[in-house]
């Protein structure tokens, strides 16, 4: 069979739009999953921000700051409450500390020897 | 009882946030120093997240608006002559320290620096008992810590007006401890985008531990009246 030169041109053409096309759904492809590795690694980095934003909250709240009277002042009867609430505390973020090797709330000696 | 959240040099109020419980906050004071407080008939201090988050964002707060000392969790006084007595006493150093943290933040960097591989083996001399190997191994790891460490701090140390730091062991990973470097710098405000763009560059420069940055925070860590390392 005679070829027409024509059609094996528009064939040829044809065929380098479908490779072109080709090309950019797998960019697309590749793009949109850099994107969602990129995401994910947000979310993931931003939840560790998100943990270790409470054990500095701890750290601060509880070695840190203004002191007065030498110790955390609670009328008698409060201070076994607020230490067994603490340790409450401390105990679940022992998960925080297993997971991201984050030492949790452990007095610095250089603060501790500065307070009043 | 009387709460007390911050030391401030600003007595204006009225607050948009409640205290601790809900309580209403105002300001005991005078001459230019005062303390941000709430009053409670029983105060039931637990420290949960809610309660710690409570103190932190009335501080917070006050610090929107002016110079503010944070006070430690858990710090009461029976009423506003035991108050006004506090700020008299210790009037000079508070005053001072107010200026000393004025028109700055503390940001917390924490970085858990990876054990290297290998470094055992490398550190080993041969014929030596599991003791010596195991000394020589925590000492390797120790000397390495505190080196990749300071690359951490010192370059940030730099952006900071004071900070301060210190070198623990973290958890356990893969059998080992990892050190970990836990740091606070007080930091101009104008400064802070600049400290952070600082540790992002740190944790691509060094690969070796993982660097995370909090706050901006009150000067939890630069409230005592001794300079910082």
């Amino acid at each position: 069979m005679r070829e027409i030169p024509g059609r094996a041109a528009a064939e040829r053409r044809r065929e380098a739009a479908r490779v072109r096309r080709d090309r950019q759904i797998e960019l697309a492809r590749q793009r949109r999953e850099a994107s969602l590795a990129q995401q994910a690694a947000k979310r993931a980095r931003a939840s560790r921000e998100r943990q270790v934003t409470l054990v500095d909250l701890v750290d601060r709240l509880l070695d840190g700051g203004v002191v007065i009277h030498g110790d955390i002042t609670l009328s008698v009867a409060d201070v076994d409450l607020l230490y067994v609430g603490l340790r409450a505390l401390v105990a679940s973020v022992e998960t925080i500390k297993r997971q991201y090797g984050i030492d949790v709330a452990r007095p610095s000696p250089a603060l501790s020897a500065s307070a009043l | 009882m009387l709460y007390l959240y911050a030391i401030t040099d600003d007595a204006a109020g009225p607050f948009e946030r409640t205290g601790l419980h809900g309580s209403v906050l105002r300001t005991v004071g005078a001459d230019g120093l005062y303390a941000v407080v709430s009053q409670h008939v029983d105060l039931r201090l637990e420290a949960t997240e809610d309660d710690l988050w409570a103190h932190e964002s009335v501080v917070e707060e006050v610090m929107e608006r002016a110079v503010a000392l944070p006070m430690r969790l858990g710090s009461v006084l029976a009423d506003e002559m035991e108050v006004l007595e506090l700020l008299r006493e210790r009037r000079e150093e508070l005053a001072a320290t107010l200026d000393r943290v004025r028109g700055t933040v503390e940001l917390g960097v924490r970085a858990a620096i990876e054990p290297l591989p290998g470094a055992e083996r490398e550190s080993t001399p041969a014929g030596s008992g599991p003791g010596t190997a195991y000394m020589l191994r925590r000492l390797g790891q120790a000397r390495r810590g505190a080196e990749v460490a300071a690359r951490i701090h010192e370059p940030l140390a730099m952006l900071a007006r004071e900070s301060r730091h210190r070198l623990g062991n973290g958890a356990p990973a893969g059998g080992s401890r990892r050190p970990q470097l836990s740091a606070s710098y007080l930091v101009d405000r104008g400064r802070v985008d600049r400290f952070r763009a600082r540790v992002e560059e740190l944790e691509d420069e060094v690969a070796e531990a993982s660097i995370v940055c909090t706050g901006p925070w009150p000067p939890y860590s630069f409230t005592s009246t001794e300079s910082g390392s």
